[in-house]
């Protein structure tokens, strides 16, 4: 009797420290990132926090702290000064991002794309990480004048919905919808 | 037959090389008074001075504070600048210089550790800033040169940080780019440039009533509110809060410097412009003296000739400056040496027309000087785009060219959030290497390349005030204007709007030839045929964003940069 009451106290005890240990690495169902070190991830983070919207969000993200995230926002932009910032190059930020992808692939975590900049944040700095993850994106969101050219519509995978708004304060519709279809909201 | 299908591939790349570029050149021509900024409120509250009475100086600390509202990422009383004055009545040009100096705490290898350089101190948060000089500035102008006081000349300031003023989607772009650093070191409540945490939209009114406070104060009770009085608090405990070591003592200790502006001739015409701690007037003068010794005026605008000469004869002026410039009030520079027209002829001995130098080695100015000292400057030049320059000219012909900043846009990203206010990131201009001469030490300015200058004609009558926001691209901005306006001829918006080249050396080496894409395809061609490493850019605020006026049978000419939201604005 003794000894099963032990057992079964070290086992709530170990369910305990899964529990709390999970609870730590689980600590939000949303993972957001930059692609390309803007600040327009920042400011994504904002509105999801605006949006009461529990987020992990780290600009250097790595595929290793991807673990029961159900959705990751690749927030895609360019900016040599913040790559400057982090001390990496354009090609070690679209390797990094290409490998969080594919780890948020495995692990069934839907992929939201966002371009939050504008007309001012294209170029070909920010073309560069775009090509690399818009064909790998389930959903799009851009805001006006980010995809006056098409290019967004022109790599995306087939049938992947492409939501444009008029400022980075509208993303919080599509954010709302997309997330509330997978599952977080 | 190859060789006759080469030359005639040569003559047909020549004719076609150097092609006019149609620039959308806007004439404004004024009688009365004119002010050029980088924003057309700005330039509307120095001409409304004007009206009043005020003459160039006040309408420039007009256009000054009122750069400060509209502009606010650029310029302001968190910073610091430069400024040439040119007094109609006696003829005389003087040069005041509120750039920032280094706080008393400052050590020559306070930016020398990996740490600093790994988490940016020198360009972001407490330790980027400098003690800042504008307030000072503007004080010993209007004092010494004015005619209104500050309570006068600011009402169109106060007025606009009260009703606000419409934000250009540029504005809005400039405060998203910078979103990180202000975030990182203000909360965005605190701050009219955010709304819920978001920068302001473009097309909204932005309101200031904590800087019109601030103006109010300064009008109350002089440069004391900044000395002893609650802005200078503000100040120090926004700098400490942010990791920096300032005190009201360092505030208290700034001294604005007014003196001799750099001088030279480029072919019968007067150059005055800003000495060190500016290399910008210096090199200005050092420019033109090499360019004198070739028939610019007989090459075809932008062409690759003209372009060729220009761009070797830069890559010999930042040579030297990477050796010799640096505050005077530390370090003997050879100012005499490098504005010397025999060193220029010297210098351009070295230039080769159909060679491209890859080896730049400075010269040797000293001989040219009457001394015999060497120095050394260490670190490169920047790229970051920033500052604010603007010229007023009144109907006596008063003149003044200021160029303002506070180093980076949005500075260090520290706001004195009781008056809203960013504090600039001078000490970003310093060395970060100890040995160099440009290194930090307490009261040191750091260098700067800001050039703001005034162009008197053979007789000494007024002819032009120019000047330029763009880090070291100032230096080659300014000069390629002068020529567009004293070699071909042109008007003042028309030869401020022409594509621009940029071109360096660093370290015995040349740089790349940097091109603005709207040059001549054909002539960046030829360029390369020459050997020149072009590098095409967009058409930008990387080459230089100017503001001038320029004088033509008694009127008044202005032109603004279209890089910029620059507006000439007349009466």
């Amino acid at each position: 009797m003794r000894t099963t009451t032990r057992r079964a106290a070290l086992f709530l005890l170990a369910a305990i420290i899964l529990i709390s240990a999970s609870s730590v690495a689980f600590a939000a169902q949303v993972a957001l990132t930059s692609v390309g070190q803007s600040p327009d991830a920042m400011m994504v983070m904002v509105v999801l926090k605006n949006m009461k919207v529990e987020t992990d969000f780290d600009a250097l993200m790595k595929p290793e702290d991807l673990s029961g995230h159900k959705v990751l926002i690749a927030v895609v932009g360019g900016s040599s000064k913040g790559l400057g910032a982090a001390g990496i190059n354009q090609e070690q930020e679209r390797d990094r991002a290409l490998a969080l992808i594919d780890k948020a692939k495995e692990t069934g975590a839907r992929i939201l794309v966002m371009h939050v900049g504008g007309a001012g944040r294209r170029g070909t700095l920010s073309d560069m990480f775009i090509e690399a993850v818009v064909p790998l994106a389930e959903r799009i969101t851009i805001v006006k004048g980010g995809n006056l050219d098409g290019l967004f519509d022109r790599i995306k995978g087939e049938n992947v919905p492409v939501t444009e708004v008029e400022t980075i304060r509208a993303i919080e519709e599509p954010l709302k919808s997309d997330l509330s279809d997978w599952g977080v909201l | 037959m190859k060789k006759a299908a080469a030359i005639l591939l040569a003559i047909s790349l020549t004719m076609a090389a150097g092609a006019a570029f149609a620039v959308e050149a806007e004439e404004v021509m004024a009688k009365n008074g004119m002010v050029s900024s980088a924003h057309e409120l700005a330039s509307r509250a120095g001409v409304e001075i004007m009206q009043r009475g005020g003459n160039a100086v006040d309408a420039a600390i007009a256009t000054m504070l009122a750069l400060n509202v509209v502009e606010p990422n650029a310029s302001g009383i968190g910073g610091g600048g430069f400024m040439v004055i040119r007094n109609a009545k006696t003829g005389e040009v003087v040069f005041l210089d509120y750039r920032e100096t280094a706080p008393a705490s400052a050590t020559k290898d306070m930016y020398a550790s990996q740490q600093s350089k790994d988490e940016s101190w020198s360009k972001v948060g407490g330790k980027a800033v400098g003690v800042p000089g504008q307030i000072f500035g503007i004080f010993a102008a209007l004092e010494n040169y004015g005619t209104m006081t500050f309570a006068e000349v600011a009402v169109p300031a106060i007025r606009l940080a009260e009703e606000g003023f419409e934000v250009h989607p540029m504005q809005t772009g400039i405060i998203a780019d910078n979103y990180d650093k202000i975030a990182k070191n203000n909360d965005l409540d605190d701050l009219a440039f955010f709304e819920d945490g978001l920068p302001i939209e473009a097309g909204k009114i932005l309101k200031q009533p904590r800087l019109a406070e601030a103006f109010r104060l300064i009008a109350e009770h002089g440069v004391n509110a900044m000395t002893e009085g609650p802005i200078g608090e503000s100040v120090v405990a926004a700098v400490n809060r942010a990791g920096g070591k300032m005190t009201m003592g360092d505030l208290k200790n700034y001294q604005v410097k007014i003196g001799d502006p750099a001088y030279g001739t480029y072919r019968g015409y007067h150059i005055y412009s800003t000495p060190p701690a500016s290399s910008g007037g210096t090199h200005i003068v050092q420019l033109l003296n090499i360019l004198e010794n070739f028939p610019i005026s007989s090459m075809k605008h932008n062409s690759p000739q003209y372009l060729h000469t220009l761009a070797e004869a830069m890559k010999l002026v930042f040579a030297d400056r990477g050796k010799y410039m640096a505050d005077t009030a530390f370090v003997d520079v050879p100012l005499r040496g490098l504005t010397s027209k025999e060193y220029a002829r010297e210098l351009a001995r070295k230039i080769r027309v159909y060679e491209v130098m890859q080896e730049v080695q400075p010269g040797d100015p000293w001989p040219y000087n009457g001394g015999n000292e060497t120095v050394f400057l260490g670190g490169g030049g920047n790229k970051h785009i920033s500052t604010s320059h603007f010229s007023v000219v009144d109907k006596e012909g008063n003149i003044v060219a200021s160029t303002n900043t506070v180093n980076y846009f949005f500075g260090s990203g520290v706001f004195s959030t009781e008056y809203g206010f960013v504090l600039n990131n001078e000490m970003d201009d310093f060395s970060q290497n100890p040995d160099s001469v440009n290194a930090p030490e307490p009261g040191k300015r750091p260098l700067s390349s800001m050039s703001p200058s005034i162009v008197l004609d053979p007789h000494g009558q007024p002819f032009m005030t120019l000047g330029a926001a763009g880090a070291m691209r100032i230096i080659t901005a300014v000069t390629q204007i002068i020529m567009n306006v004293i070699d071909f001829g042109m008007h003042m918006d028309e030869a401020i709007e022409q594509p621009r080249i940029f071109a360096f050396s660093s370290g015995g080496q040349s740089g790349p030839l940097r091109v603005e894409e709207t040059m001549n395809e054909t002539t960046i061609q030829f360029l390369k045929l020459r050997g020149h490493n072009v590098e095409v850019q967009p058409r930008g605020g990387y080459y230089g964003t100017a503001q001038g006026i320029l004088f033509i049978d008694g009127m008044m000419n202005g032109g603004a940069d279209s890089r910029r939201l620059g507006v000439p604005v007349g009466f």
